[in-house]
C-alpha cells in the first residue's frame, strides 16, 4: 500500500481555525489586499491613491504585529493544512521582514508615483500581492506551496516592472523578466517533479525523511536538485543565471527595483533554505557543490561587472549579484551559525540596499529616473542628509565596520570557514576588496564640489524611510545581538546541516 | 537609576554634547555652545560624584559586541575606585578647563567656536572611555580616540603651518604607541584567550573576591610572554605620556590653544600612561624587568626634561617640559610599586599644572598672544590675581609645604628611598631628588622672568588688563584646591590622613613597606633646598648680580637649547632615511612595478568586464543560452561528482 492512499481526509472546523492561525500574517494581509481592491473600485478617482496607500500600510502593520505577537507568545511551530504550510519561527522571521519591507516600499513610492503621474492605487495593490507571495514562500512546507508563492510573487512583479506603460524600457524589462522568469519557473517545476518522483511526497519534512544519503546514487534525484537549484539561483539573481537582473533593474520604476532587489532575494533565500537545508539534508554534499559553484561565479562576475557600470541601477544590480554570492556561503555552511548569519544578513541587507535605492529614487524627476553618476553631483550641498546617508549605505554595502555590512559579512564568513569552505571565503574576501572600488566610486560625485545647486526635495515619508534605513544600518551593527538572536531562533526550525 | 546606567550616562553625556555641537551647534547662537560645551562635562562630573558617594563598583556588561568563535568582545565598563578616581580628575578638572575656554576662545568666529567645544567634548568622551573600559578592545578604542582628539586640538588653528606639523608629529608618535598597545593586547589574548581585564587578571591569579587583590607569587611566575606583553604595553604608555624616547611631540603640541595644553597635555591625556600601568599592575608586579624599566624611564625622563626646562624661553614650553618631568615622577612611582603615590601625584599635578597653564593663558591672552617670557617682566603688580595664582602653582610645582605638590612628590620620593632591599629604587630616588632641586631652579627662573623685575621694553603693551571672570574663577578654584588639596593625604609627613591611598587600596593594593622617620627629614631637606634654588633664581634672572651660568658653560647651554639633539637624531636616523627609501621606492619600484601592476590589473579588470559585457547584449536568446549553459555545466559537475 502506498502511504499516499492512507491520507486522512477528515477535516474539522477547529482544525481549520488552528491551521488558519498558523498563517495568520498571510491571512491578515490577504484580507487587507482584498479590501484595497474594493477601495480602489469604490472611491472616486482622486481619492483612491491615498486611501489604498493607507490600507496597504495598515495591512503591513497588522501583518507585522500579528507575526510579532505570535513570535513573542510562542504560538508558532505546528504544521498546518496537512503539512503544506507552517507558522514556525522561520516563517515568522520572514513575515516580519517582508511586512517591514512593504511599509518601506509604500512610504517611498507614494511621492514617486505621484511625481511621475502613475496610477498609485494599482501600484500599492501589486506590491501587496508580491508581499503575500513572499510570505507564502517563507511559510511553505510543501513543494506545491513553494511553487504557489513563487508564482504569486513573480506575476505581481512582472506587472509592476512594466508599470510605466509609456516607457519602452519599462516594457522591455517586464517582457524580459516574464520570459526568463517563466523559463526559470519551468526549471523549478521540473526539478520538483523529479524530487516528488523520488520521494513520493511533496511535503518537505517528509522528503527529508525519505531521501537519505543513498539517494545520491540516483541520477534523476541529482537532476532534480540541479534543476531546482538553477531556478532558485535565477531568483536570487546569482551568476550565471543573473543576466536578467541589470536589464530588469534598470527598466523597472525605481521603487519596484528597490523592492525586488531586497524582497525577491530574501524570499528566494527563504525558499532555498526551506527546500535544500530543510528538505534535502542527507543530500547536502550535492547541493552544496552546486551552490558553491554558483556562489563563486556570482562573486566574481557580479563584482567585476559592477566596476564597468555607468548607471547606478545597473551598478546596484551587479552588486546584488555579488551579495547573493556572499549570502550563499552562509547557506552552504549551514548549521545554526550559517543559517542565522543568512537571516541576519537578509534582514540588514534590507536596510542598506533599500536605503541606497531610496536615495536614487528621490533623484527621479517627472520625466523619468535619473541614475547616472552625474545625477549625484554635488549632493553634499544639495541635500546634506541624503549625502551622509548615501555614504553610510555604500560603506555598509562595502563592509566597513561598524556598519551592519561588516558584521553581516563577518558572521557569514566565519560560518563559512568553520564549515571548511575556506577557499570560498578567501575568494569572497578578495572580491569584497574589489567591491570597495565601485561602492566608493559612487561617493566621489556626492562629495566633490559641483556647480549644481538645485535642491533634492524629499517627502516626509521618504525622509522617514531614509532615516530608518540609515540608523538601522549603523545601529544594528553597533548592537547586532538582538537581530542575530532573532536569526538564531528563526533558523532553529530548519533541521538541515 | 542603577549604577550601571549611571556609569553609561557619565560616559555618553559628553558624546551627546559632541553630536549636538557637531550637527547643529555652529548654526545656533553662540550661547548654545557656551551652555552645551561645558554643560555636558559638568553633568558628567555630577554623575561621577554620584558614583563616588554611592560607593559604586562593578563590572557591567551592556551587550556582547562581537562574538566569533572563541573571540568574544563584550561592551563592558569597569567601575571601581581607580576608574572613579580617574573620572573625577577628568570631568572635574576638565569641566573647569572647558568653562575657562568659554572666555579664552571668545575671539573665534561662530563655527570655529563650536568646533573647539566639539573637539573638547570628544576628548572628554574618549578619555572616559579609556579609563572606564573593561576590556582591551575598548581600551584601545579610547586610547586611539584620545590620540585623534589631541591631533585635532593641536592642529585647531590649521591655518598655521607649525600647528599642522606639530599635530602630525603628535599623531605619528601616538600611533607608535597605539601599535605597541595593540601588540600587547594581542599577546595577552593569545596567551589567556580573553580580552576582558577580569578574565585575564583572574588567570594571573591575582584577585580574589574575598581577599582582594594581592600578589600570589607561588602561582604565577615571570615568563617571557608576560614580559613581552608588559613591554608592548609600556611602549603605548610612554608614547601617550611623552616619556623618553617618544617624548618629542609634547613640546611641539604647545601650538594648540592654551586650554588644550592645560586639559590634554598636562592634566589628563598625558597621564593615561600612568593609569595604564596602574590598571595593568597585576602584570607588572610579575613582569619584574618591564616593571624596573618603567622606573628607570620615569627617573631619566624626569631629570632630562627638567634640565631642558632651564633654558626654554617660551612660557608654555617650560610648562611642557615640567609636565614631562612630573609625569616622570609618576612613572618612577608606579615603577617602584608605589601605585597610590603615583595617582596622588597625578591628582596634585592635574590641579597645579592646569592652574599654571590657565594662569599662563591669562597672561598670554592679556599680552596679545605673546609667549616669550623675555618680553614679559613686571607683571606681578599689573595682573595681581593671575600672578598670585601662578605663584601658588609654581610653589606647588617646586613642592613647598603645605601645598599639594609637596605631599605628593615627597610621598613618591619617600616610597622610593624607603623601599627595602631594592638598589634600583635607591638609584631612582637619587635621580628624583636631584630633579626636585632642578625643578626649584627652573620654576624660579620662570616666575622671576615673567612676573618679577621691571616690564620688558619689548612688551606688546604697557598696561595689560586682568582676564574676564569666566577665565579667572576656574583658575582661582584650582588655586584653592592646590592649597588645601594636600591635606587629604599627609602621609609624606608620617602623620595625618591618607585618603587617596585608602581609596585606591582596593584596586592597586596598599604600599608594601613602611616608611621610616628619617625619610620625612630627607623630604623636608629636599624641599628646603628646592625652595632656596627657587629664590636663587632671583639673583640670576632679575638682579643679574651673579653672572649667568650659561655664559660660562656655552656648550651646555647649546646642548640644552637643542634639547639633547633628539629631534636632529630622529631626523637623521628615521625621517631622512625613510624619505630616501620612499623616494627610491617611488621612483624605481612604485611607478614602474607596483603602479604598473595595479593599473594593469585595473585595465585588465575593466577589459574583462567589457568583454563580459558583450554577453550582456540585451537579446533574450543570448540570456537563455547562458542560462542553459550554466545549467548544463552545473548538471555535468554534479553528475560527475555523484558517479565518482
Amino acid at each position: 500500500m502506498s502511504p499516499l492512499l492512507t491520507v486522512d481526509l477528515t477535516y474539522t472546523w477547529s482544525q481549520a481555525l488552528a491551521d488558519l492561525s498558523q498563517i495568520a500574517a498571510v491571512a491578515t494581509l490577504t484580507g487587507f489586499f482584498l479590501f484595497a481592491i474594493v477601495v480602489d473600485l469604490v472611491l472616486p478617482k482622486h481619492r483612491r491613491g491615498g486611501a489604498v496607500a493607507m490600507t496597504a500600510v495598515t495591512g503591513f502593520a497588522f501583518a507585522l504585529a500579528t507575526a510579532a505577537y505570535r513570535w513573542v507568545y510562542g504560538q508558532g511551530g505546528a504544521s498546518a493544512y496537512h503539512g503544506f504550510a507552517t507558522g514556525d519561527n522561520f516563517a515568522l522571521f520572514f513575515e516580519i521582514l517582508f511586512a517591514t519591507l512593504g511599509i518601506l516600499t509604500v512610504a517611498l513610492s507614494h511621492s514617486y508615483v505621484r511625481k511621475r503621474g502613475l496610477l498609485e492605487s494599482e501600484f500599492h495593490i501589486l506590491i501587496m500581492a508580491a508581499v503575500i507571495g513572499m510570505m507564502v514562500l517563507g511559510s511553505a512546507t510543501s513543494l506545491v506551496t513553494v511553487f504557489l508563492g513563487l508564482e504569486l510573487l513573480s506575476i505581481a512583479l512582472y506587472i509592476a516592472c512594466g508599470f510605466v506603460r509609456t516607457e519602452s524600457r519599462s516594457q522591455e524589462a517586464a517582457a524580459k523578466y516574464l520570459l526568463v522568469g517563466g523559463f526559470a519557473s519551468a526549471f523549478v517545476l521540473y526539478g520538483m517533479a523529479l524530487i516528488y518522483g523520488g520521494a513520493g511526497t511533496t511535503v518537505i519534512p517528509e522528503i527529508a525523511k525519505r531521501l537519505d544519503a543513498t539517494s545520491s546514487g540516483n541520477p534523476l534525484i541529482i537532476l532534480g536538485i540541479v534543476l531546482m537549484g538553477v531556478g532558485f539561483a535565477f531568483k536570487v539573481s546569482a551568476a550565471p543565471f543573473h543576466m536578467w537582473t541589470p536589464d530588469v533593474y534598470q527598466g523597472a520604476p525605481l521603487p519596484v527595483t528597490a523592492f525586488m532587489s531586497v524582497g525577491t532575494k530574501a524570499a528566494a533565500f527563504a525558499m532555498i533554505v526551506r527546500v535544500f537545508s530543510g528538505g534535502l539534508p542527507h543530500l547536502a554534499p550535492e547541493w552544496q557543490a552546486l551552490l558553491a559553484f554558483v556562489a563563486a561565479t556570482s562573486m566574481v562576475v557580479g563584482n567585476l561587472m559592477a566596476i564597468a557600470q555607468t548607471s547606478l541601477k545597473r551598478l546596484l544590480a551587479y552588486s546584488g549579484v555579488a551579495q547573493a554570492g556572499y549570502i550563499l556561503i552562509g547557506v552552504i555552511a549551514g548549521g545554526q551559525s550559517g543559517l542565522s548569519a543568512v537571516l541576519y544578513y537578509l534582514f540588514v541587507y534590507m536596510f542598506m540596499n533599500f536605503g541606497a535605492f531610496a536615495v536614487i529614487t528621490l533623484l527621479a524627476g517627472p520625466e523619468g529616473d535619473r541614475d547616472r553618476f552625474s545625477d549625484l553631483e554635488g549632493l553634499a550641498r544639495r541635500n546634506p542628509v541624503m549625502a551622509v546617508l548615501m555614504s553610510v549605505f555604500m560603506l555598509s554595502l562595502a563592509g566597513f565596520p561598524p556598519s551592519v555590512g561588516f558584521f553581516g559579512k563577518l558572521f557569514l564568513f566565519t560560518a563559512g570557514v568553520s564549515a571548511g569552505y575556506t577557499w570560498l571565503v578567501v575568494l569572497a574576501v578578495i572580491m569584497s576588496v574589489v567591491s570597495v572600488f565601485y561602492y566608493v566610486r559612487v561617493l566621489v560625485p556626492v562629495w566633490t564640489a559641483s556647480a549644481r545647486t538645485d535642491r533634492v526635495p524629499a517627502s516626509i515619508s521618504s525622509q522617514g524611510v531614509l532615516w530608518l534605513s540609515g540608523v538601522a544600518s549603523v545601529a544594528l551593527g553597533v548592537y547586532p545581538t538582538t537581530v542575530l538572536l532573532l536569526g538564531q531562533l528563526g533558523a532553529n526550525p530548519i533541521s538541515g546541516p | 537609576m542603577s549604577t550601571s546606567q549611571l556609569a553609561l550616562l557619565v560616559l555618553l553625556l559628553p558624546l551627546a554634547g559632541m553630536v549636538l555641537l557637531a550637527g547643529r551647534g555652529w548654526r545656533m547662537p553662540r550661547i548654545v555652545t557656551v551652555i552645551v560645551g561645558p554643560g555636558v562635562v559638568w553633568a558628567s562630573f555630577a554623575g561621577t560624584l554620584a558614583l563616588f558617594f554611592g560607593n559604586a563598583h562593578g563590572d557591567f556588561t551592556y551587550w556582547t559586541w562581537i562574538k566569533s568563535g572563541s573571540f568574544e568582545v563584550p561592551f563592558n565598563l569597569l567601575v571601581d575606585n581607580l576608574s572613579i578616581f580617574m573620572c573625577l580628575v577628568i570631568t572635574g578638572v576638565g569641566a573647569l578647563i572647558v568653562t575657562y575656554s568659554v572666555g579664552y576662545m571668545e575671539h573665534e568666529d561662530g563655527p570655529s567656536y563650536a568646533r573647539f567645544f566639539t573637539y573638547m567634548d570628544v576628548f572628554i568622551f574618549s578619555m572616559l572611555l579609556l579609563v572606564l573600559a573593561g576590556n582591551f578592545v575598548f581600551l584601545i578604542v579610547g586610547w586611539a580616540m584620545v590620540g585623534l582628539s589631541s591631533y585635532l586640538l593641536i592642529g585647531f588653528w590649521y591655518q598655521r603651518r607649525s600647528a599642522v606639523l606639530a599635530a602630525r608629529k603628535a599623531f605619528v608618535m601616538n600611533v607608535i604607541g597605539d601599535v605597541g598597545m595593540i601588540l600587547g593586547a594581542f599577546v595577552l589574548f593569545v596567551t589567556y584567550h580573553s580580552v576582558t581585564y577580569s578574565n585575564v587578571f583572574a588567570q594571573l591569579n591575582f584577585c580574589n573576591a574575598s581577599l582582594g587583590c594581592h600578589l600570589n607569587a607561588h602561582v604565577v611566575t615571570d615568563s617571557p610572554t608576560l614580559e613581552l606583553a608588559a613591554f608592548f604595553l609600556l611602549v603605548g604608555a610612554i608614547a601617550k605620556s611623552a616619556q623618553l624616547p617618544l617624548h618629542t611631540w609634547l613640546p611641539d603640541a604647545m601650538e594648540g590653544p592654551t586650554p588644550v595644553s592645560a586639559l590634554i597635555h598636562a592634566a589628563t591625556m598625558v597621564t593615561a600612561g600612568v593609569y595604564l600601568i596602574g590598571r595593568m599592575h597585576p602584570i607588572y608586579d610579575i613582569a619584574t624587568y618591564a616593571h624596573g624599566t618603567v622606573a628607570i624611564i620615569g627617573a631619566v625622563t624626569a631629570l632630562f626634561a627638567a634640565t631642558i626646562a632651564i633654558v626654554q624661553t617660551d612660557i608654555k614650553r617650560v610648562l611642557a617640559y615640567s609636565t614631562m618631568s612630573q609625569i616622570g615622577y609618576m612613572f618612577l612611582a608606579v615603577g617602584v610599586g608605589a601605585y597610590a603615590a603615583a595617582f596622588f601625584h597625578l591628582l596634585a599635578h592635574a590641579f597645579f599644572k592646569a592652574l599654571l597653564f590657565m594662569a599662563a593663558g591669562n597672561v598670554i591672552h592679556a599680552l596679545h598672544d605673546e609667549q616669550d617670557m623675555r618680553k614679559y617682566g613686571g607683571l606681578f603688580r599689573q595682573l595681581p590675581r593671575t600672578s598670585w595664582s601662578f605663584l601658588i602653582g609654581s610653589l606647588a610645582l617646586v613642592g613647598v609645604i603645605p601645598l599639594v605638590g609637596f605631599f605628593s612628590k615627597e610621598q613618591i620620593l619617600g616610597a622610593a628611598l624607603s623601599k627595602p632591599n631594592d638598589s634600583l629604587a635607591l638609584a631612582v630616588w637619587v635621580v628624583g631628588a636631584a630633579t626636585a632641586l632642578i625643578t626649584g631652579f627652573y620654576t624660579g627662573r620662570m616666575w622671576w622672568m615673567a612676573f618679577g623685575g621691571k616690564p620688558s621694553p619689548e612688551r606688546a603693551l604697557e598696561r595689560p588688563h586682568e582676564a574676564r571672570l569666566v577665565m579667572l574663577v576656574p583658575v582661582m578654584i584650582l588655586a584653592v584646591l592646590t592649597v588645601v588639596g594636600g591635606f587629604i593625604q599627609t602621609r609624606a609627613l608620617g602623620i595625618g590622613p591618607s585618603a587617596v591611598s585608602d581609596f585606591l587600596a582596593s584596586v592597586v593594593g596598599p604600599v608594601g613597606w613602611e616608611e621610616g622617620a628619617g625619610v620625612v627629614v630627607v623630604g623636608l631637606l629636599t624641599m628646603v633646598l628646592g625652595a632656596v634654588l627657587f629664590l636663587a633664581a632671583y639673583r640670576f634672572y632679575v638682579q643679574r648680580s651673579w653672572k649667568t651660568w650659561s655664559a660660562r658653560l656655552p656648550w651646555a647651554q647649546r646642548l640644552l637649547e637643542r634639547k639633547y639633539y633628539f629631534d636632529e637624531i630622529y631626523n637623521a636616523a628615521f625621517v631622512r632615511p625613510m624619505d630616501a627609501v620612499a623616494d627610491l621606492g617611488m621612483r624605481d619600484i612604485e611607478e614602474p612595478v607596483l603602479d604598473g601592476a595595479v593599473v594593469g590589473a585595473g585595465h585588465a579588470a575593466v577589459a574583462g568586464a567589457s568583454s563580459l559585457s558583450l554577453t550582456q547584449s540585451g537579446y533574450f536568446r543570448n540570456y537563455v543560452l547562458v542560462f542553459v549553459g550554466g545549467a548544463v555545466v552545473a548538471a555535468v559537475l554534479l553528475l560527475i561528482r555523484a558517479s565518482s
